[in-house]
């Protein structure tokens, strides 16, 4: 876990005005909702957290370390989308695996792991499912299965 | 209740032939539309196995010889057909290489990324592919002469494979536009690199795409005609196009026997590549990824 501080935070697509000067500070453990009509900025900000998107203005830090120029892959962040987004071609054995493979972790801890979370959240036996073949619930239910 | 009942049944009776007319008529209508076409092919076949015909249809004498072709050239004029099938092979597959290797980039690009003239650059493309390509003919030789491409099939892939460059982005950009930006947020999230991401999760996805481009890019490299006739003379170099048409060529009566045989021979190819990229044709036309696809 770490600390989160974002100071005079601006986003601008073009004339649009997105985020505008937002200055925030999460501690370590803390648990914080945005709410806010749609269109407001939160995904924005959620975003340029993750680092999906580079604030046109501000700074971002994570525990006092600049992060705004660290690519996303780099930062360790969990993010859930909000039309959850399953990669469709692979099984829900896979989607849970990808994030493990890419950080190259030995394939028989994957597995363990995948199983591990799988059996928490109860869809042990989805794992072998195309996302296309589940339903709404169990859909929306896996993308909390970060292995983060 | 005897009397009503009746009525109804023969009210029933009356649509249903009604039904069968209207299905008939349609029938009627298809075969005589759809008759030419397998009349053509009919006689193409017919035509290649027989020696002489009565009535344009009627098989008079069955024989092989016209397929003679196939081992030994049919006059010392012709080239060895077996160079030319896989110079043709060669076009055709040296189209899909070219057209996927480079749409599929740059379709990526220009359907995610913003970059000044991106919308000047689509538009271009468009103009470029309601170019009638037979106006560049001339330059096109002349750049290829330059160039020391003249007479290769190298040239010809490459001015084709330009060719349908634009028709290969757009419908890429399509397939690319319809995945989510999730998925591939999730991916950079999930600890993927830009390329990464492209290669793991975004190309699978575009996968009944990039069928479809190729099986376009292939077609349409096997059936090249116009380009292959003015950029290659050398017969070593010839595809079956050039092959079929030095056939009808004037430089000597037209045998007819010949001519259906080495265009049946020109067509199979495509007819069993057909069969088998269908199915992929078939995806295309239902769309491309939709959620959880």
């Amino acid at each position: 876990m770490a600390s989160i501080k974002l100071e005079r935070l601006t986003k601008r697509f073009g004339k649009v005005v997105a985020v505008n000067n937002l200055n925030l500070e999460v501690r370590d453990g803390e648990f914080i909702a945005l709410l806010g009509p749609s269109g407001c900025g939160k995904t924005t900000t959620l975003l340029m957290i993750a680092g999906i998107y580079r604030p046109t203005e501000g700074r971002i830090y994570f525990d006092d370390v600049l992060v705004n120029d660290v690519a996303p892959k780099d930062r360790y962040v969990g993010l859930v989308f909000q039309s959850y987004a399953l990669y469709p071609h692979m099984k829900v054995y896979d989607n849970i695996a990808f994030p493990l493979k890419l950080a190259k972790v030995p394939k028989r801890d994957i597995d363990r792991k995948v199983h591990e979370v799988a059996k928490l959240t109860k869809i042990e036996e989805l794992l072998d499912r195309m996302p296309g073949q589940l339903s709404g619930v169990s859909n929306s239910a896996w993308p909390c299965v970060g292995p983060w | 209740m005897e009397g009503k009942r009746k009525i109804r049944a023969k009210a029933v009776s009356a649509a249903i032939l009604k039904e069968r007319a209207l299905k008939a008529s349609l029938y009627a209508f298809l075969v005589v539309t759809g008759a030419p076409l397998i009349i053509g092919y009919a006689w193409l076949f017919i035509n290649s196995f027989s020696e002489t015909l009565t009535y344009g249809l009627i098989p008079g004498k069955l024989t092989l010889d016209n397929w003679g072709f196939l081992f030994k050239p049919p006059s010392p004029y012709y080239p060895s057909l077996w160079r030319t099938f896989t110079n043709t092979v060669f076009l055709a597959l040296g189209m899909v290489v070219v057209v996927v290797g480079i749409s599929t980039p740059a379709a990526y690009v220009l359907s995610r990324t913003k970059f000044p003239g991106r919308v000047q650059f689509l538009a271009g493309t468009l103009i470029l592919h309601s170019f009638p390509g037979i106006t560049l003919l001339i330059s096109l030789y002349y750049v290829l002469k330059t160039l020391g491409l003249l007479n290769t099939i190298v040239g010809v892939f490459l001015v084709k494979a330009g060719l349908l460059m634009p028709f290969a982005i757009w419908v890429m950009k399509g397939f690319f536009d319809s995945i989510p930006w999730d998925v591939e947020r999730s991916a950079l999230v999930d600890g993927a690199t830009r390329f990464q991401t492209w290669y793991k999760i975004m190309l699978p996805l575009v996968k009944p795409g990039i069928g479809a481009i190729s099986i376009f890019a292939f077609l349409s490299g096997w059936s090249e005609y116009i380009y292959v006739i003015t950029f290659i003379q050398k017969k070593e170099s010839w595809t079956l196009a050039s092959y079929v048409n030095s056939v009808v060529g004037d430089f000597r009566f037209l045998d007819y026997g010949l001519l259906s045989s080495t265009a049946l021979f020109y067509m199979i190819p495509v007819l069993i590549f057909f069969l088998f990229a269908q199915r992929y044709l078939l995806r295309v036309s239902i769309g491309g990824m939709k959620g959880g696809g």
